[in-house]
């Protein structure tokens, strides 16, 4: 037998997994080669001081599961605060979205609203006192109407283009408001 | 009736904290000696070796009943070690310079003799880059086998067997230049 087949039959005895037959063959081998036979000795004794490491009961620390338990009520704690923020956060964006939505339903059919408000007494008294002051407003300040009648119109333009985007926007906003929610509940 | 580690582990999911706790009783050792055993630093391992159980915690939706538990704890806690050491600048340190604890038992001659091996050992182990000293440890100290070791690294286990051959060659030779050499400067875990 060759060294190179001593060496690995070296490993197979720290495995653990040394037949009889090639004990036989490593003993006969050790016994003519002395490199071998000290390699032999030295991965032996390595493996005796192992096992005695390994039989070393290591503790842990006193304490150890409160100071575990205690990181995490801090960290759920942390993760709760920021949940809440995350929250509150989107609660506002999501009033923001709805006034979107809701000042973008009124202009797109305000013409529509106004009729319909007029077939309400309440209502078409109030008009007729709002209406006229507008129509005097607009005789004395045309100009600055115009120019507001021009941001309007802009608007409504600019809202009529981008409607899907707002909506996805408000279906964005109320999906993420749904998952921090979610998130939220889990970790408390 | 006792709870498997399963059923503790779908409590604290669910909200238990007992269950996890008991978790941590169960293995806080293992992790422990697992994590002592790669670093040294005692104060070190208690931290990683906490880390190790929040990350666990954080986690539990992702353990999967077809592993053992220790198994997967284990995997968790040498990576926090990988971690923990790619963030820690190495720090050189003599031997002359480390502390054993000697126990109460046996004769202060054998006890050195014997602590002194060990030590030697030791040493030589926390010299091995983590590719050889990882499964070297959970081989030879934890007892872990081969393919506890593949599962745990999710390394192959042909690639393992050459890891531990190559460390124990690395560290025959280590031993063997501290006996011929004296003392030599060692990279702390």
């Amino acid at each position: 037998m060759d060294c190179k087949k001593a060496e690995n039959l070296i490993m197979k005895y720290m495995d653990g997994e040394l037949s009889p037959e090639d004990a036989q063959l490593l003993n006969d081998h050790i016994k003519l080669c002395e490199k071998c036979r000290e390699e032999f000795f030295v991965f032996d004794a390595m493996m005796q001081n192992a096992a005695e490491v390994s039989k070393e009961v290591i503790r842990a620390p006193e304490g150890f599961e409160k100071a575990v338990m205690s990181k995490i009520h801090t960290e759920e704690e942390k993760q709760y605060a920021y949940s809440r923020n995350d929250r509150l956060r989107m609660i506002c964006i999501s009033i923001i979205l709805c006034f979107f939505a809701i000042g973008y339903f009124l202009i797109k059919n305000k013409e529509a609203l106004i009729a319909k408000l007029y077939e309400y007494p309440a209502f078409a008294q109030y008009l007729n006192e709002v209406v006229p002051f507008s129509q005097n407003i607009q005789s004395y300040e045309n100009s600055a109407l115009n120019a507001v009648e021009g941001v309007f119109s802009y608007a409504d333009r600019l809202l009529s283009v981008s409607g899907m985007f707002l909506l996805a926007f408000i279906v964005i906003g109320v999906c993420v408001y749904g998952v921090l929610r979610f998130r939220g509940n889990r970790h408390r | 009736m006792v709870k498997t580690d399963y059923d503790l582990v779908q409590g604290a999911m669910d909200g238990n904290e007992a269950d996890f706790e008991e978790l941590v009783k169960r293995y806080k050792n293992l992790v422990y000696s697992v994590v002592l055993r790669m670093v040294t630093d005692a104060e070190d391992a208690n931290d990683i070796a906490q880390e190790v159980f929040i990350k666990v915690y954080r986690n539990l939706s992702k353990y999967s009943p077809e592993y053992k538990f220790s198994t997967w704890i284990i995997r968790i806690a040498t990576n926090t070690v990988i971690d923990f050491r790619r963030k820690k600048k190495q720090e050189f340190v003599s031997i002359d310079e480390m502390e054993t604890e000697l126990p109460d038992s046996a004769t202060p001659e054998s006890t050195y003799v014997n602590t002194e091996a060990k030590s030697e050992l030791m040493d030589a182990i926390n010299s091995l880059p983590d590719m050889y000293k990882i499964p070297i440890v959970l081989f030879h100290l934890e007892g872990l086998s081969y393919q506890e070791i593949s599962s745990v690294l999710g390394v192959s286990m042909s690639k393992i067997k050459n890891r531990i051959y190559r460390g124990r060659k690395l560290l025959k030779e280590a031993i063997e230049s501290k006996k011929e050499g004296g003392s030599f400067g060692l990279q702390k875990g």
